[in-house]
């Protein structure tokens, strides 16, 4: 079936505009023996790549994610596509360009969908034993909320990406309970909220006991803090 | 016998010789010397002991001691003394200590003093006689006391020996408390009694630690005796109450009582004790009857007393309290119920009206109390400060308002001050109450703004008081702080000077209907006002320009903008009762100049003439037509102005003054522009906190968050919260000034 697809996609690019075609890679020595590889990457690439442009980037939009996640048999809702953008260096959301597909498939070493499939999965797995990558990833998703001009994420944007990309950590279930009480004072989350809410999450016991206004924590999480404790008998029931 | 017995040489005969022999035998003392001597000693000392005359002459006496001694019966002699005092001491103090206790216990003291006063007037005459002995035997012989010492260690001994000593003390004792309870003894007995003592060597080892235990007894149970049913101070208690230990009394009666405690005691060792008694004894009574009770004596009733201004009772309070190292606790009790009431006093209800001179008046009080009752202590004094700078930032603007409204207030014309107060006082003490607020930046804000209404309205009372004020100020805070308002006054002095200028260019005939005054504001120093659009009359209009050319002459280059706003105008209108000035705003004046023409105009036409906007036109009618007093009449009728009125010139309108100053800005006006004040304010500070903030990290580099909060705090003279601080470290991070670390999210880091 993938197959097929490929046939078709090829013969939709030669019937594509000649302007701005993908250029074929030089065929340099150095990239001579990766050739058949490069090739590979390219034609998978173009499978989901959005031809109808006329602004001449080479991009996989939103429709071809979709198509991708549908291949790799990822639940849009869930974490995986969101790792998946990432892993292969995703400008915005749902938005891929060639570059970032090659390098981050190569970085993977992989060459096709099962290999990728299996590959994001780790990541996943990986995520539960090794914090620092997960704060990497968490840190990008902040940055593919962001509107391009913009330096911050709005709430709404958070309410509805944070339940996916942290599971089942209870802080950052509270903090979205939060955001979606006080939606109409709370507007925008910035980057050192953001950053935060992951070390908040790390540090602050059940109880919330260890939570002083005195510490560095952004000004915004005093009134979070705040909110939970007189909550918190509700949520206990 | 002399003759000699042998045969003399026949009468002239040749020279006889005379020859001279020893004796055969040494005369010897007969048997009885010794013995007969001493009995006759004996009897003297009897005799002068019974205070009779001896039957020899002194001087025999004296001979015949002396002819013992020197037949070395010296020490026989001694003996017989020793023997003769102890017999004759023994029988006489027996006898006395024989009545019982009950018995006039004050006649054996008596008793006792009198044998004193005899025995050592007869060991005096004792002593006369038997010098020789004295100054030889006894003098040379170890071991052996001089008479003197010999005799009075004699009767010590007995004293000792037969416990007389303690019954004596006992006694003694029992007569003090006597007086203690308010009856009269005899003074000079116990005098005597204790100078026995002294001269025994017994009062530092006897009487004296039994007394001052005795006294300590006393006192203590005196003390708990009163400080049990001590009742509380009431408040119309003009006179201290009088103290007797057996009925209640209040805290300043115990204090009075406690004082006459201390004299009484006083005078007690001046009477009849030993000077050096004296400072153990005023210290026993004050540990018994203050130390021991301190707390009670403090806690409210301290508080009732100073609400009260008790000033003696206080000053009493602390004389009592220095000698036994109780002011820590005066001053704890002093500084809780300064914040307490200060802190009532800045949650009252009628906060507005009442707090600068009640604050006044408070601290007056507590300074009339630090400098009479407590002595200028320096740690009151700094304890005072303390207190007044906590609760009076507990409410954070309004300190700052409300005093300058005071000033203000103080400052126009018709305010209270009368002409012979002493101004200077006064101002001192409202600048001694803005010591204390922290922010006082706001303060200048306020201060800036209502000096402007003043000086602006022309209801300043004197401008020699405006600068004394400034130069407090200016010594309070530095010459930067009052820069604005310096300048402010500096443009008044300018702009009349213009104006006279002005006045007289003015060829006649342009002046005759309208008088023209301009003031030039510095816009750097003034507050900032909102620039506002009005069509002036035309008469008002040429003289504005006219004054603008001329300006514009003598300062070139610089440009004039005409605040509307400001400006104030008296106008004569005609009406049915007669000519009234009335006082006006401009806006206010330009829209009634209208009406000189017309009787009647719509909404829509005032506004197309006047150019104003909705907001201040309806502001403008309103005043001139809704409110005290109404030149205008509206119609429809009501309170609010609606862009499709209709207004008439109230020709009908009374009133009794000739002049009438229509006031332009209601009070909700003025509450709307201290909030927009305290808003700019705020605004300020967190601009210099963001300035310091960077300042300090740019400095640093690497801070952690506690310590940058350290830091600021030390260069803000404001206080700030530490939410809000943390809300301007967020927007430095939003500015890519500064980040957070990555490994430790408490530590920032400056983005250089």
């Amino acid at each position: 079936m993938v197959g097929t697809k490929r046939r078709a996609s090829k013969t939709a690019a030669t019937a594509a505009p000649k302007t701005k075609r993908p250029a074929k890679r030089p065929r340099t020595a150095a990239s001579k023996g990766k050739m058949a590889k490069g090739g590979d990457l390219q034609a998978w690439f173009i499978e989901y790549q959005d031809l109808d442009r006329t602004d001449g980037r080479v991009v996989i939009m939103p429709e071809g994610f979709e198509k991708l996640c549908d291949a790799l048999e990822f639940n849009l809702e869930e974490i995986e596509p969101m790792v998946l953008l990432w892993k292969l260096n995703g400008v915005e959301l749902a938005t891929i360009e060639f570059e970032g597909w090659e390098s981050g498939m190569r970085a993977m070493n992989v060459k096709d969908i099962k290999g990728l499939k299996a590959a994001i999965l780790s990541t996943v797995q990986e995520f539960e034993n090794d914090p620092v990558l997960f704060k990497t990833f968490y840190r990008k998703v902040f940055d593919y909320l962001r509107p391009e001009q913009q330096r911050s994420v709005s709430a709404e944007d958070a309410v509805a990406v944070l339940p996916v990309v942290t599971g089942n950590s209870w802080v950052f279930e509270k903090f979205v309970k939060y955001l979606q009480a006080n939606s109409d004072s709370i507007k925008v989350i910035s980057r050192d909220q953001w950053q935060s809410l992951l070390e908040l999450s790390k540090a602050l016991s059940p109880d919330l006991s260890n939570y002083s206004n005195e510490d560095a924590w952004p000004a915004m999480f005093d009134g979070f803090v705040d909110w939970a404790k007189n909550t918190k008998p509700e949520a206990a029931k | 016998m002399w003759a000699s017995k042998r045969p003399g040489p026949p009468a002239g005969g040749p020279q006889k010789k005379l020859v001279i022999k020893g004796l055969k035998a040494l005369p010897t003392l007969p048997l009885s010397y010794k013995t007969d001597t001493l009995e006759r000693l004996r009897s003297a000392v009897h005799a002068i002991q019974q205070n009779q005359p001896t039957t020899q002459g002194l001087e025999e006496l004296y001979r015949d001691c002396e002819g013992l001694c020197l037949h070395k019966f010296a020490s026989d002699v001694y003996e017989m003394l020793q023997t003769e005092l102890e017999k004759y001491t023994r029988q006489q103090l027996l006898q006395i200590d024989r009545s019982p206790d009950t018995h006039a216990p004050a006649a054996i003291l008596d008793q006792t003093r009198k044998f004193w006063d005899d025995y050592t007037q007869q060991l005096t005459m004792v002593r006369c006689v038997f010098l020789y002995l004295d100054r030889t035997y006894a003098l040379q012989t170890t071991n052996v006391a001089s008479l003197w010492a010999m005799g009075l260690s004699v009767v010590r001994q007995h004293l000792v020996e037969t416990n007389m000593r303690s019954r004596l003390v006992r006694l003694f004792i029992n007569e003090v408390t006597s007086e203690r309870n308010g009856q009269l003894i005899d003074r000079p007995s116990l005098a005597s009694i204790a100078r026995m003592f002294i001269d025994l060597g017994l009062y530092a080892q006897s009487l004296q630690p039994s007394f001052i235990d005795a006294t300590r007894d006393y006192y203590r149970s005196e003390s708990l005796r009163m400080i049990n049913y001590l009742v509380p101070i009431k408040q119309s208690a003009g006179v201290s109450a009088e103290a007797r230990s057996s009925g209640p009394t209040d805290v300043p009666g115990y204090l009075n009582h406690v004082q006459r405690r201390l004299d009484e005691e006083t005078q007690r060792v001046a009477q009849y004790l030993k000077p050096s008694t004296k400072s153990t004894l005023l210290a026993t009574v004050l540990a018994e009857l203050v130390e021991k009770h301190t707390e009670k004596l403090l806690g409210p009733n301290f508080d009732a007393m100073v609400d009260a201004d008790m000033v003696s009772d206080l000053t009493n309070l602390y004389s009592l309290l220095l000698p036994v190292n109780k002011l820590d606790l005066l001053q704890q009790n002093w500084i809780s119920y300064i914040k307490k009431t200060g802190l009532r006093m800045m949650q009252a209800s009628d906060l507005e009206a009442t707090l600068i001179s009640g604050l006044l008046a408070f601290k007056r009080k507590l300074d009339n109390i630090l400098s009479i009752a407590f002595q200028n202590n320096a740690r009151l004094i700094g304890a005072l400060r303390e207190a007044f700078e906590m609760f009076i930032n507990t409410r954070r603007s309004k300190p700052a308002q409300l005093i300058a409204r005071h000033i203000d207030q103080c400052m126009r014309m018709g305010s209270k001050l009368a002409a012979d107060d002493d101004i200077d006082d006064i101002f001192d003490r409202i600048i001694m109450l803005f010591r204390f607020i922290q922010g006082k930046d706001l303060f200048e804000a306020y201060y800036r703004r209502d000096l402007a209404k003043r000086l602006l309205y022309n209801k300043t009372l004197s401008t020699d008081t405006e600068r004394l004020v400034l130069q407090k100020l200016k010594a309070e805070c530095g010459a930067g702080y009052t820069n604005r308002l310096e300048g402010m006054l500096h443009d008044m002095e300018l702009s009349l000077e213009l104006s006279s200028e002005f006045a007289q260019k003015q060829p006649e005939s342009a002046m005759n209907d309208i008088g023209f005054q301009g003031s030039v504001l510095t816009m750097a120093f003034w507050p900032t006002y909102e620039p506002m659009e009005l069509v002036l009359p035309r008469q008002a209009e040429e003289a504005q320009n006219a004054f603008t050319e001329l300006y514009a002459e003598k300062h070139k280059g610089r440009n004039l903008q005409w605040q509307h706003n400001l400006g104030t105008c008296l106008i004569n209108v005609e009406f049915n009762e007669g000519s009234k000035e009335l006082q006006l705003s401009h806006l206010q004046g330009t829209v009634i100049l209208m009406f000189a023409e017309q009787n009647e105009l719509t909404y829509s036409q005032i506004q197309q003439s006047t150019g104003l906007e909705n907001n201040e036109l309806q502001r403008t009618l309103q005043s001139l037509a809704c409110g005290k007093f109404r030149v205008l009449t509206k119609e429809p009728k009501g309170r609010d102005v609606d862009t499709s009125d209709t207004f008439h010139f109230n020709a009908k309108f009374k009133c009794p003054q000739a002049r009438v100053k229509i006031s332009q800005i209601a009070t909700k006006e003025i509450e709307k522009e201290s909030k927009e004040l305290e808003a700019h304010i705020h605004l300020d500070r967190m601009y210099r906190v963001d300035a310091a903030l960077v300042r300090i990290m740019k400095a640093r580099k690497t801070l952690e968050h506690s310590d940058l909060v350290t830091e600021l705090l030390k260069q803000l003279d404001f206080n700030v919260s530490t939410t809000e601080i943390k809300e301007r470290v967020d927007t430095l991070f939003e500015r890519d000034y500064v980040r957070r670390d990555d490994s430790n999210p408490s530590t920032y880091h400056y983005i250089a």
